[in-house]
């Protein structure tokens, strides 16, 4: 069977060494304000043009490279090729995307509900996130650790 | 859908994972079909009784819950 829309099964490692030394960036960025030196630029003239004062200032890019590199790990985690990329591997595949999709829009009605003012906006940030987040967590359970509580008995 | 690959591995001994690498799919596979939990695709069912030497309905019987 062809499995479509997928990356190589090897891009899954690569993803995981690009995620989690970005998400660790990302929340230095959120909670320490921390920024790189060299993520840092001056402004463009031209962006100072318009007078306003809050334009003035650096570009610091830190946290736009650590968002960035969170999707990009996260997304090549999840959709890289297991060893065996079979028809069953591709049902679980959909119906975790499905389950996740399910639970990260529940969680998100709740805190809708009961998170207000600026924590709203920091659930927001780790809503960017979370739909693959889950998504990973729940096919990975599916295919790996939920086998083993069946499989031993008969092999 | 019911089927007998447990029986029928257990004719020819071999392992889930013996069975998984003749039919190339992952073991995983092997298991959730043992298990009920998964209906293989009409390829997969003829490749299984490939392997066992039988028809695809000595392996695999429709059940109650298919109608």
């Amino acid at each position: 069977m062809k499995a479509r829309f997928l990356f190589p099964h090897n891009l899954k490692r690569i993803g995981i060494l690009i995620a989690i030394p970005s998400a660790f960036l990302g929340f230095l960025c959120l909670y320490k304000d921390f920024s790189l030196q060299f993520l840092t630029f001056r402004k463009p003239l031209f962006f100072s043009l318009g007078g306003d004062d809050n334009f003035l200032g650096d570009f610091d890019l830190t946290n736009e490279f650590a968002i960035i590199g969170t999707i990009f790990g996260l997304i090549l985690i999840s959709f890289s090729k297991e060893q065996y990329e079979d028809e069953y591997v591709s049902t679980l595949r959909l119906e975790s995307l499905q389950w996740s999709m399910y639970v990260n829009f529940g969680l998100l009605t709740l805190f809708t509900l009961l998170i207000y003012g600026s924590g709203y906006y920091t659930v927001m940030i780790y809503n960017m996130f979370t739909p693959l987040i889950i998504f990973i967590l729940r096919f990975n359970y599916l295919l790996y650790i939920k086998p083993k509580f069946t499989q031993e008995k008969y092999d | 859908m019911t089927n007998k690959i447990r029986i029928e591995r257990a004719i020819m001994n071999i392992t889930q994972a013996q069975l998984a690498d003749l039919v190339k799919v992952s073991r995983q596979t092997i298991n959730a079909m043992e298990s009920n939990k998964y209906v293989p695709s009409a390829v997969l069912a003829m490749k299984i009784a490939k392997v066992f030497e039988k028809s695809v309905e000595e392996v695999f019987a429709l059940s109650e819950d298919d109608f």
